[in-house]
């Protein structure tokens, strides 16, 4: 039926929701990576958003949510961050966004300027944070140069991740696609 | 309908978490200065954050190697384009600190001289010995600024030392695991340093702004600070030796005083963690044997009447 989502059976739902949280937990080490240049540090804080945001199609809702908390906890902690910044960050992210409904199928520059717009409705959403419940200003130029580095790295994402969907999953369970007629 | 209530209930969770924090991090900066950012979480957060750091301190080791050695290769290749400028500059300044060093010399043999006449021995704060670790992990998060070292509670590291580049102060270690440590570094808004002057010794806090430069905060009326004065710590809160470089006061209004630091100017892959053992109050460190002078003193009194004193019984036998 065209323009509808793709039926996904549950065991399998449970199963990308799983690997996703996963993914994210990965991503979460490789957040702590940064990159010295001459004079700046370039870090790479802000990349696991792009797995909040590229979150697989028809994943278990519940385990989801639960997942996305649990690997936001875990990235304060290992960041040393304030306790609960990226869990309710992802958490907001996951809710307005639902990636795991989407139905509308986007092609490279359509993930692209999502994900960036993402990046920065983040920085925004971490300012009103800042402001209101932590009491403390966000450093912008640290947040600026941390999306600027996400950017730079999404490319590299995009394409590892197309490689794992294509190699070892049904392309479905990731994108809707419209049925050739 | 599930749905709308766990996230419901994850969202007041994480809210309440983040609210916690806060309350945590406001009394560590209405706190007195600088010793109290050494704790600028619990002791139990700390504790699962340096259990989950030791976990993840080699693969990210390992993970930084390449990244590591990549910036090394571009660094040498655009110091080689600039190295027989340096070496000129290198001789001039050589030429410079031996004048400088033998100065030095000098006044150290007579400090010591004067320290043996008035039988004291200062010495200095600056310990000899330091521990080098490696920063595999620098948080520039928009919230933090920290870093993780590879080197925890079995290389000696403790919860308090001060950590260095070659050419200034870097942070404090604030968490310690058994194969890791976390550093609070000095531009994070909870870090909170006394600082001091060497040309006027005036004092003040130099406070993190999550920023590059930290800002000078809590100086007195009188206090002689200017523009270009080199910064170094003052031991003053107890926790970091004195006469640790810092940086330079960059004066930005009569009122207003940043420092800009020495280890900005380039990206930090090795430190040395200074061992330091700060004075410890005597509540802290009780000495078993010691009477309060009441006690002597009546012991003295009840000496007195009963036997001869200590010159007396001496002299007896002669």
């Amino acid at each position: 039926m065209a323009g509808t989502l793709n039926y996904t059976p549950a065991p399998k739902a449970r199963r990308m929701a799983f690997i996703a949280t996963l993914v994210t937990g990965l991503l979460c080490i490789l957040s702590l990576m940064s990159v010295n240049g001459q004079t700046l540090v370039y870090p790479f804080v802000m990349v696991p958003t792009f797995a909040i945001y590229l979150w697989p199609q028809g994943a278990n809702p519940i385990i989801s949510l639960v997942g996305i908390v649990l690997m936001g906890f875990w990235l304060d902690h290992i960041s040393f961050g304030p306790t609960g910044l990226w869990a309710l960050t992802w958490l907001v992210l996951f809710i307005i966004y639902r990636p795991d409904t989407r139905a509308k199928p986007q092609g490279y520059w359509g993930q692209f300027a999502g994900a960036v717009l993402t990046l920065f409705a983040i920085c925004l959403f971490h300012t009103l944070l800042g402001a209101t419940v932590l009491g403390r200003p966000m450093d912008i130029f640290s947040a600026g140069l941390s999306v600027g580095t996400a950017c730079f790295v999404f490319p590299i994402f995009y394409v590892i991740r197309e490689y794992f969907a294509r190699s070892y999953g049904n392309r479905h369970d990731y994108y809707y696609e419209a049925p050739s007629k | 309908m599930v749905f709308p209530i766990v996230a419901a209930l994850l969202f007041i969770i994480s809210l309440l978490l983040l609210l916690s924090h806060r309350s945590i991090s406001k009394n560590t900066v209405d706190g007195e200065v600088a010793s109290t950012s050494v704790v600028s979480k619990p002791s139990e957060a700390n504790a699962a954050s340096m259990f989950f750091a030791d976990k993840i301190v080699v693969p990210l080791a390992l993970m930084t190697m390449p990244l590591r050695g990549a910036e090394k290769a571009v660094d040498d290749v655009q110091s080689r384009s600039e190295v027989f400028e340096e070496n000129t500059r290198l001789k001039a300044r050589i030429a410079e600190l031996a004048d400088a060093e033998m100065r030095a010399n000098a006044l150290a043999m007579k400090i010591k001289r004067f320290e043996s006449l008035l039988s004291v021995d200062v010495g200095l704060d600056i310990p000899v010995q330091k521990i080098a670790a490696r920063v595999v992990s620098e948080q520039d998060g928009p919230f933090a600024r920290s870093a993780l070292l590879n080197a925890g509670a079995s290389s000696g590291i403790k919860v308090g030392y001060a950590v260095m580049t070659e050419v200034g102060l870097y942070g404090h270690v604030v968490a310690v695991g058994k194969r890791s440590a976390r550093v609070l570094r000095v531009e994070d808004i909870n870090s909170r340093i006394a600082v001091m002057t060497p040309r006027s010794e005036a004092r003040a806090i130099m406070v993190g702004t999550n920023g590059i430069e930290p800002r000078l905060q809590y100086v007195a009326r009188d206090a002689d600070w200017q523009d270009a004065d080199i910064v170094v710590t003052s031991g003053d809160e107890g926790v970091l030796p004195r006469g640790l470089p810092i940086g330079v006061v960059r004066q930005l209004s009569p009122q207003r005083r940043n420092v800009t630091l020495n280890t900005t100017d380039k990206a930090v892959d090795w430190v040395w963690v200074y061992p330091y053992m700060p004075v410890q109050p005597p509540d802290l460190d009780p000495a078993d044997d010691v009477q309060d002078s009441a006690e002597v003193n009546s012991s003295l009194d009840g000496a007195e009447g009963e036997t001869p004193s200590t010159s007396e019984t001496s002299s007896e036998p002669g």
